[in-house]
């Protein structure tokens, strides 16, 4: 969950509180509060087709289970059902408003966390650190002051990923085998951008130029003239 | 006046629960030797224990204990208390190698190992795995660097052990988990899959650095009561990656 996400979500609560107030008003006979709350709430469940869209899930509401539920068992009495059935349909096209919200708000979040821009996964810096993961990587020191400008200067490239693979480690060497991993360290103590709900894993390149940057949703490839070794180290 | 003496007798209720609760929740003292022998010989296991080596508490609830069987072979067994007011096992093994033990659910994880003497073998070592992968799906490229962590364990007198995985390796696997449980769609969940393809190794390695296994005569053997204790596989040169 997003910032983006969350505060258009929000929204839509406000929109169904504000929608069943209008209801309330337009009917003459009261009934009570958290009456109103559980046939909106109940209205909302829902037998629902999902479809994945750009690492979303999208879920399209098709039969309303709650609205029928409640149908069921009002049947017998139906002056109270022509009063709460208003409220189960509101919270059945709920889910329609729900899912607006999504679709709105992946346009938006992709102008606010650009998606090829390295600043986006790597924004505020809590005493960034370098750990090698591989027998290949030496103990080397970053500089936090170096990493920001470091940072503006990155481009995003595609990348060969299946030639790295057998460059880093051809078929028929002989054990002990002597690898060079491309990517021997990790940065930590990096966070992205505020709000994104990004996690990442970022691996550096053993030149101290090049970031791969793996999310959930795919990795990203960032590379830069200036290296990002503290002084005095290649 | 009968509300009030209702109330009464709840809020003692409640306060005497309480009390017995935490008195249930203290472990009673571990097995003395000779009752651990006893008790680890009518498990039924395939052989014998003959003597105890240590009990090492690891803390109050986990115990760690390396033995020698009565065919000559080196083991232990690992103990949690548990609440329901008895001490059980949770493995008896004689295999080579060490196993990893997960506490709690695996808030915290250590090795434990129980060696035979041999002046030949000085060091254990112990290792943290992902394979490098890569893979291109729908044009889109992926790489996935191989991790591969080490920790030296010495083996002098005392061949047995408790050692606690390094706080980095838990925070690596930590942030490999978080990795993946941000994703918000199953569909691709298989190929990010980082944190389950760790796995975890050994060797023992003599006074030159080589290789060098302990030979027992004997077969080991391993029984585990819980998921708890994993065995670690044995891995050699061609397992492994080395730097320069």
């Amino acid at each position: 969950m997003n910032v983006v996400q969350a505060s258009l979500t929000l929204i839509v609560w406000v929109a169904i509180v504000l929608l069943a107030n209008w209801i309330y008003k337009k009917q003459n006979e009261k009934i009570k509060l958290w009456k109103i709350a559980l046939l909106t709430l109940a209205g909302l469940f829902s037998f629902s087709f999902t479809l994945p869209k750009d690492g979303e899930m999208l879920r399209i509401a098709i039969l309303p289970l709650g609205v029928m539920f409640l149908f069921f068992f009002f049947r017998k009495k139906k002056e109270k059902w022509n009063i709460y059935r208003k409220y189960a349909w509101l919270g059945f096209w709920a889910n329609y408003l729900f899912l607006a919200a999504i679709l709105l708000s992946q346009p938006i979040y992709q102008q606010i966390y650009i998606e090829n821009q390295a600043s986006t996964y790597l924004a505020s810096f809590h005493d960034p650190t370098l750990t090698a993961i591989h027998p290949s990587g030496v103990e080397k020191s970053i500089d936090g002051e170096v990493l920001e400008s470091f940072v503006s200067s990155m481009s995003q490239q595609s990348f060969p990923s299946l030639d790295w693979y057998y460059e880093t480690k051809p078929y028929d060497q002989q054990a002990p085998v002597h690898v060079k991993e491309k990517f021997p360290y990790i940065l930590t103590g990096v966070q992205a951008k505020w709000g994104s709900g990004i996690h990442s894993v970022i691996y550096v390149e053993r030149d101290g130029k090049g970031l791969l940057v793996s999310t959930p949703k795919g990795q990203h490839y960032f590379r830069s003239e200036m290296g990002v070794f503290g002084e005095g180290e290649e | 006046m009968n509300k009030k003496v209702f109330v009464f007798g709840l809020v003692v209720l409640a306060i005497a629960t309480f009390f017995f609760r935490l008195q249930l929740k203290e472990p009673l003292p571990f097995f003395s030797e000779n009752d651990l022998i006893e008790e680890l010989n009518s498990n039924g296991n395939y052989a014998r224990v003959s003597e105890i080596l240590d009990m090492v508490s690891i803390d109050e609830r986990h115990v760690f204990v390396p033995f020698v069987l009565e065919n000559g072979r080196y083991g232990f067994s690992a103990w949690e208390w548990n609440p329901s007011r008895k001490w059980e096992i949770l493995a008896f093994h004689s295999v080579d190698g060490p196993s990893l033990w997960n506490i709690d659910n695996r808030s915290e994880r250590y090795f434990v190992y129980n060696f035979p003497p041999d002046d030949k073998v000085t060091e254990l070592h112990v290792y943290m795995i992902r394979d490098r992968n890569a893979w291109i799906s729908y044009d889109v490229p992926a790489y996935l660097p191989r991790i591969q962590l080490e920790e030296n364990i010495s083996l002098g007198d005392k061949r047995y052990g408790v050692y606690k995985m390094p706080e980095e390796w838990v925070e690596l696997n930590d942030r490999l988990s978080e990795n993946e449980t941000g994703r918000t769609d199953q569909l691709f969940s298989s190929l990010f899959s980082q944190h389950e393809l760790m796995h975890y190794g050994w060797r023992t390695v003599g006074q030159n650095g080589e290789q060098r296994f302990i030979e027992q005569e004997e077969n080991g053997f391993g029984s585990s009561y819980s998921g708890a204790v994993l065995f670690l596989s044995t891995l050699s040169d061609q397992d492994l990656e080395f730097g320069e």
